[in-house]
């Protein structure tokens, strides 16, 4: 990739770099590097079997890298750093015959909280999910929704310096989708770096800052969403009162599509596009000019084919 | 949130947290309560039938009729007979004994000397010895000589030449004791942290832990937790039944076990550490619940065997296996209470055994690491070794 990502501008905390893992014959992950900035949403996508969840047990220690590195703030990324990020993996997991409250309370201490601050803030993350009555249920007992809140509550619990989620809103209707989201958003602005997978384009591309697309274990785009959709090449849309048939005797312009007063057309450069707006002007009224704004599913699709 | 203040961290040992929860987990557990509760009930019941049926046996009554014949008696019993002299007219002796007021009846005539009439010959308590002594006595008064001076040099000690002193049986009954307990101790609790480790693994929530705090201390918590339930269990069955045993005749059992008795507590610690630190590998080594009986029959295996040679062998073999891990905690204890080891040997084998407990920490560290994201079949031997995680 040429393009600049958000990560070059923004302090980067989180960097993973030219990280392979191999499964026996099977190369999951090859030579893969990506940063993930300081206080914004990293969106990370790809289909079945990319090495999204592969990565993220990478950096969260679990599995081991056969070759490259994660570092946290230019330092190689410890065990001792880990236990301050908040980690929720793709398989969902915590004790279901067991009460809501007093897990939380001890995952927050493996977090390195005192009993009394897990538990405090146990209460208060269940609570803002709406699950303040239900502290002393069993996991088992709440509805699959709740037990995707108490699993991102998990996470959140220590107030984690990283987040790492692993499709953190699979499972969650749009209106939990936003208010988990804006909860993430909280911890951005305190300078915290998230880094979320998703199948969810429309989602990543909402929410997201920047977004990392890995293909067959290898990243084939990173950036921020408005850079992906502008590094192809972009079409312009004309919209004019006549027949735009003159469109195409001009040089550096290509006619994708054109319907009497209305074309779709690739311009050269900036000097093309600005004649080709001057001429249509001078033949008559002109309705619409522009480039089309592609949705990001749309170059997804071009680059992960 | 972002008006809450980030809490302190504390550097807490991890390991004490994963303990403490492994602890407060069982102890609010039911099975785990009625367990323990229905073990104690058995117990407390057996000793009350011991103290019913057997206990002290009423002592056999002798009727008499003179103070010579209860001077016999009370002889009898100064030197550990059972008997009991019950004093009747003279005409009344053999009726006492016919109608089973007496055990038997003791008297003397002039013509035939002592005379002790029992209605079955086994039952005849054994008066001889005593007869014999009261009558020494009084011959020697109406001689004018020292009963004293003839009596003398008359005992005869037994002395058994392998140093027995009668307490073999009992060595071999708290050996045994032991063995039963460390069996049992070692597989329930042992199934129940193969059972803790698996079912976190089932549930996923290990990745999340695994993530959080390093593997080993994960490990250790559960080893630790777990060692001190099943530590203060048997040490609570322990206490119950020696509390039971001084109500029954075996009483001075508990004198005999009593100074070795830390030794039993180090050594079932040490040897129960080990183990556990294993059977947390086999439970890594399942996916579900279900595996388990798949992944610890090896386990069971080295437990029944160390059980078995606990009661089995003996010289050589005893002495070299009660320095080798394991069986040690079975062997050692006895050796130690029959005096056949001192404290240096079981010093030497109690070292064995922690570095033992050492090796099979990083073993079951290693299994349990390699085998956690293994969640789709049950691990083989093989595969553990020839892996990177």
């Amino acid at each position: 990739m040429r393009s600049r990502g958000l990560s070059d501008m923004l302090d980067v905390m989180l960097d993973i770099d030219s990280v392979t893992r191999r499964f026996g014959d099977l190369t999951a992950l090859d030579n893969v590097s990506f940063s993930v900035p300081d206080g914004a949403f990293t969106g990370f996508v790809g289909g079945n079997g990319a090495g999204k969840t592969t990565t993220m047990r990478i950096i969260m220690g679990v599995l081991a890298a056969s070759s490259g590195e994660v570092r946290w703030n230019g330092q190689p990324l410890t065990q001792c750093d880990r236990s301050e990020f908040g980690y929720m993996p793709e398989e969902r997991g915590l004790y279901p015959k067991q009460p809501i409250l007093p897990q939380l309370t001890y995952l927050g201490e493996l977090h390195g909280l005192s009993s009394r601050d897990a538990r405090r803030a146990a209460t208060v993350l269940l609570t803002r999910f709406g699950l303040g009555d239900r502290l002393k249920d069993k996991l088992e007992k709440l509805s699959l929704g709740n037990q995707q809140r108490v699993q991102i509550a998990g996470a959140l619990i220590a107030s984690p310096k990283a987040l790492i989620l692993d499709e953190p809103f699979s499972g969650l209707d749009p209106d939990a989708v936003d208010e988990m989201f804006s909860l993430l958003a909280e911890f951005t602005k305190r300078g915290v770096p998230v880094l979320f997978s998703s199948h969810q384009l429309d989602l990543v591309e909402r929410l997201c800052d920047q977004i990392v697309i890995l293909r067959k274990g290898e990243v084939v785009a990173k950036g921020s969403v408005e850079q992906l959709r502008d590094s192809g090449e972009t079409h312009h849309r004309i919209v004019a009162r006549d027949d735009l048939g003159w469109l195409r005797d001009r040089t550096g312009v290509t006619v994708i599509d054109l319907d009497g007063p209305r074309a779709e057309v690739a311009l050269a450069d900036e000097a093309v596009a600005q004649a080709v707006l001057a001429e249509a002007l001078g033949r008559g009224p002109v309705h619409d000019f522009g480039p089309i704004v592609r949705p990001l599913s749309d170059y997804y699709r071009e680059v992960t084919r | 949130m972002t008006h809450q203040p980030i809490p302190e961290r504390r550097v807490k040992a991890a390991w004490l947290i994963v303990a403490r929860r492994e602890i407060i987990a069982q102890l609010t557990d039911k099975a785990f309560w009625i367990g323990t509760l229905s073990t104690l009930a058995i117990i407390v019941l057996s000793f009350l039938v011991v103290g019913l049926m057997g206990g002290e046996t009423s002592p056999s009554k002798v009727a008499v009729s003179t103070d010579t014949a209860e001077a016999v008696v009370t002889q009898a019993t100064r030197t550990g007979g059972n008997v009991a002299a019950v004093r009747v007219d003279d005409d009344l002796l053999r009726t006492t004994v016919e109608d089973g007021e007496a055990d038997a009846a003791l008297s003397y005539t002039e013509s035939d000397g002592w005379l002790l009439a029992v209605k079955n010959l086994s039952d005849a308590p054994d008066l001889a010895e005593a007869v014999r002594t009261v009558q020494i006595e009084s011959n020697s008064v109406a001689l004018g000589v020292d009963a004293g001076e003839v009596l003398a040099g008359t005992t005869l000690t037994t002395v058994p030449l392998d140093g027995d002193d009668g307490t073999a049986l009992a060595i071999i009954v708290a050996t045994f004791a032991f063995s039963i307990l460390f069996m049992l101790a070692a597989v329930t609790y042992g199934m129940q942290i193969a059972q803790s480790v698996v079912t976190e693994k089932e549930s996923r929530i290990v990745e999340i832990l695994a993530a959080a705090v390093p593997i080993r201390s994960l490990l250790i918590g559960k080893v630790v937790g777990n060692t001190l339930m099943a530590l203060s269990q048997v040490i609570l069955l322990v206490t119950v039944s020696l509390v039971g045993l001084s109500f029954t005749p075996y009483k001075p059992l508990i004198a005999l076990v009593a100074p070795v008795a830390g030794w039993f507590v180090l050594f079932f610690l040490v040897g129960f550490a080990a183990l556990a630190c294993l059977w947390a590998a086999a439970g890594a080594m399942a996916t579900r619940v279900q595996d388990l009986s798949q992944t610890t029959t090896p386990l069971m295996m080295v437990v029944m065997a160390a059980y078995m040679t606990g009661l089995f062998a003996r010289g050589t073999v005893a002495e070299v296996l009660s320095y080798v891990p394991i069986t040690s905690t079975v062997i050692m204890p006895g050796r130690l209470l029959s005096g056949e080891a001192d404290w240096v040997n079981a010093l030497l084998a109690l070292f064995v055994a922690a570095a033992f407990m050492g090796l099979a920490i990083w073993i079951g560290a290693l299994v349990y690491r390699r085998s956690l994201m293994q969640t789709n079949s049950v691990m083989s031997y093989r595969q553990l070794f020839s892996r990177t995680d």
